[in-house]
């Protein structure tokens, strides 16, 4: 198989192929634990792009597979079914030894800091650099540098033991990416760090996928603060990637959802859920949207633009940005009740029918407040007996 | 420095462990130096007693096994050697083990002799000054020609010295050296001496190395070696030393094999040495017995330091896991392991020489033994510390296959 034939299955309009230089393909990925009747299979038919200078959050629930995808991305295991390419390097058939030599081009960050008590600080990060020797002040140049960055300048010759917590997780982020590596692949990397370390940490991330080196980050976490530094979420649920969205667009559909009237409480987590279940489509000032009458299968929800709502030929009301309108029909069991035009070029957010169910079936509340959200378009509007 | 220094720090932070480890193997290492200081001793004392005869070739019995057992051959043997142009002398001498009758101690208080005997350890410790009745305790006995001493300075000297008193029958000169109980340090208050059945007295004495055969050594002249020692005649005697002119021993050994009669063996100086170590080292159990006490000491080296150095990683294994996420290899990490052993066994290695120089001098001082650390025995020791760690040092590489990197997310 080659990179020229791959191309990962997208289903979502806030999805987006990744640039032109990718370096993490995974195609058809699958992974299993155990052998005859104990195997069990944790990961499921997975694609997935990421390109070079890429921050990109995967996110999911504990035992989803995300810590077996990364440790395969990691070149920590040895690929099973599927393809896989890490850095131009095909970890498909790749062997121990090949394993080994891609590991040293990407960074790791662990929950743990896992350092040597009896090694300090610096000459923890200098077993990092002797993986790519130079001079011996070349080394420890780049090590202190690093570690004045990230806020241990005056710290570099204190044995863990004389670090608190937050100061070792950032001696291990130090020995991370003291080597410029082109991959970082980090689990919950500001987890044991104070507001202040984990924005330094986020920062220098950033500016290593910004920089020069455009260095790719993949981080496991659930620090919200990271989002405003990712590029993309991907979600994966039961072993399989559900959602892989570009987070600018991914926070526009939060910001719209949270100002629709009818999901005022929602937290930011299930907004977010809901927001992998939306697409994106643009109109033309002019272009009508849904007709009265017809029977619906989406909900729209207004991220940008203006839109006219007309009942009975007659002029309703404007629809303004977080406002909604559209019905499913054939579940709640009555026809669109208004005609939507767009006044100028608008971004609308859109649940159709298949994700709105996957969307219920994740919150069963989800409907009552859909409902509500009707309540003033269609009074009386029900589920129908069996959705 | 281009990598940092792991092991060495592993080693300076480990603390409880890594004392544990050092003084594990530093007690090993003491072990097996003790040893190979007694194969050593066994070395020496073996060729000590050849050392301080005065010959070029020897004449034994056919059936000579060791300084100690020499067996038996003619005089008449020493007589036919002298036939050969290049010896210039021929001197006999008689040697055998007898009884002696050992002082009591204290001498004026002696303890009764039907009480109950000083342990071992009380004896041990208490050396010369132990409680004991009178007792009787063999010895090894050498008769010679007083106008012919066959020794070298210096005995010889102290020979000389006492060669007159020597003359009168029945008198003897104790080794210095003895065992304690054998009374050369109460020589001047004791009087009651015997050799066998008969009384003598101790007129002066000589400095011998004791060995692992005999506690003391006495010397008197033929005569009375002859009637003391029941030989009935100075016809027979156990070793004939032979000194031949100056660079013709080997063509004298060779012209006395083929001129003496094939009850007696004839060897030059190198050869009866060698013969003796051999006999001591190689045909009793000795150099089997230091041999295994030296692998099993090994043993117990390599397995303290195996099992300090595996808890070692097995307590560091998210550490050494992460170093192998990094893309350090197995081998790069053995390395490390390897050091870290080799460590451990070379600063044991130093203690131990340190500990054993002080039991060399105990043990010296305690049984009157040669105790000497030869260079030979420091370089086996130190290649045998330096393989322990090497081997134990690549078998804890196999705990390495526990610290699983992918385990870490």
């Amino acid at each position: 198989m080659t990179s020229a034939m791959l191309t990962t299955t997208l289903n979502r309009a806030v999805n987006k192929p990744a640039g032109a230089d990718v370096v993490i393909r995974a195609v058809g990925v699958n992974y299993a634990y155990g052998a005859g009747e104990t195997r069990t299979q944790v990961l499921f038919d997975n694609h997935l792009e990421i390109s070079r200078g890429e921050v990109v959050i995967m996110t999911g629930p504990s035992g989803s597979g995300k810590s077996t995808l990364l440790t395969l991305i990691g070149a920590l295991r040895s690929m099973q079914e599927g393809y896989l390419e890490v850095l131009h390097k095909n970890l498909s058939k790749a062997g121990e030894g090949a394993r080994v030599d891609i590991r040293k081009e990407i960074g790791f960050i662990f929950q743990q800091h896992n350092l040597f008590s009896s090694l300090s600080a610096l000459e923890n990060v200098r077993m990092a650099t002797a993986l790519k020797p130079a001079s011996v002040d070349e080394m420890t140049g780049r090590c202190v540098d690093m570690l004045t960055r990230l806020g241990l300048g005056e710290r570099i010759h204190h044995l863990p033991s004389e670090l608190s917590g937050g100061q070792k997780q950032r001696v291990a982020i130090a020995r991370a990416l003291v080597n410029a590596p082109s991959l970082i692949l980090a689990d919950e990397p500001t987890a044991s760090l104070d507001a202040n370390s984990s924005q330094v940490v986020l920062d220098l991330l950033r500016e290593l996928a910004d920089g020069p080196s455009r260095t790719t980050v993949l981080l496991v976490t659930h620090d919200q603060r990271v989002i405003d530094k990712a590029d993309r979420i991907v979600n994966m649920v039961g072993g399989k990637i559900v959602t892989n969205s570009l987070t600018k667009v991914a926070v526009r559909i939060v910001r719209a959802l949270a100002a629709t009237e009818g999901l005022v409480g929602l937290g930011e987590a299930t907004l977010s859920r809901l927001a992998n279940y939306m697409t994106v489509e643009d109109f033309s000032a002019g272009d009508e949207i849904v007709r009265q009458g017809d029977e619906g299968d989406r909900f729209y929800i207004v991220g940008s633009g203006v839109a006219d709502a007309y009942k009975d030929g007659q002029f309703d009301e404007e629809k303004c940005f977080g406002e909604s309108f559209g019905m499913i029909s054939s579940y709640f069991k009555i026809p669109i009740p208004e005609t939507v035009k767009a006044r100028t070029d608008m971004e609308v957010y859109v649940l159709d029918k298949d994700d709105f169910l996957r969307a219920l079936a994740d919150d069963q509340s989800f409907e009552g407040r859909i409902r509500s959200l009707l309540a003033g378009a269609a009074p009386g509007a029900q589920p129908a007996a069996t959705p | 420095m281009r990598n940092p220094p792991l092991a060495w720090r592993n080693v300076a932070h480990g603390g409880r462990r890594s004392v544990a480890a050092i003084s594990g193997a530093a007690f090993s290492l003491v072990m097996v130096l003790l040893q190979l200081g007694f194969l050593q001793a066994v070395r020496i004392t073996a060729t000590n007693n050849f050392d301080v005869l005065d010959f070029d070739v020897l004449l034994t019995s056919a059936r000579f096994e060791q300084f100690y057992a020499p067996g038996f051959l003619p005089l008449e043997r020493l007589r036919q050697a002298q036939g050969v142009a290049t010896v210039e002398s021929a001197t006999p001498l008689y040697a055998t083990f007898a009884l002696w009758r050992c002082p009591p101690s204290p001498l004026d208080a002696p303890p009764d002799d039907s009480g109950p005997r000083p342990g071992a350890l009380s004896r041990w410790l208490s050396g010369s000054r132990t409680a004991r009745p009178l007792q009787r305790r063999q010895l090894y006995v050498m008769g010679f020609d007083l106008d012919h001493p066959p020794f070298r300075p210096p005995i010889r000297d102290s020979i000389e010295a006492n060669r007159a008193r020597l003359r009168v029958p029945n008198r003897v000169l104790l080794n210095a050296e003895s065992h304690p109980d054998f009374g050369w340090q109460v020589r001047d208050r004791y009087r009651d001496w015997e050799l066998e059945d008969t009384a003598v007295e101790v007129v002066g004495g000589f400095d011998m190395l004791r060995g692992f055969a005999a506690d003391s050594t006495v010397l008197c002249s033929d005569d009375d070696f002859v009637r003391i020692c029941g030989y009935g005649s100075r016809e027979t005697i156990n070793l004939g030393l032979l000194k031949v002119e100056p660079g013709t021993a080997d063509a004298t050994v060779s012209a006395l094999r083929e001129t003496l009669p094939g009850d007696v063996r004839v060897s030059s100086r190198a050869e009866v040495l060698e013969h003796e170590v051999d006999h001591w080292v190689n045909q009793t159990s000795t150099g089997k017995l230091f041999a295994v006490g030296v692998l099993v000491a090994m043993n117990v080296a390599a397995v303290v330091v195996y099992q300090v150095l595996s808890n070692d990683v097995r307590e560091h294994l998210p550490e050494y896991a992460t170093l192998r996420a990094m893309g350090y290899s197995t081998l790069r990490l053995a390395g490390i392991l390897i050091f870290q052993a080799t460590l451990y066994m070379l600063i044991s290695f130093a203690v131990a020489v340190a500990i054993s120089e002080v039991v060399y001098r105990a043990t010296e001082a305690l049984a009157g033994i040669p105790m000497v650390m030869t260079r030979e025995n420091l370089a086996l020791t130190f290649a045998l510390a330096m393989a322990v760690g090497a081997i134990t040092g690549g078998l804890t590489v196999n705990r390495l296959r526990s610290a699983d990197p992918a385990d870490l997310f």
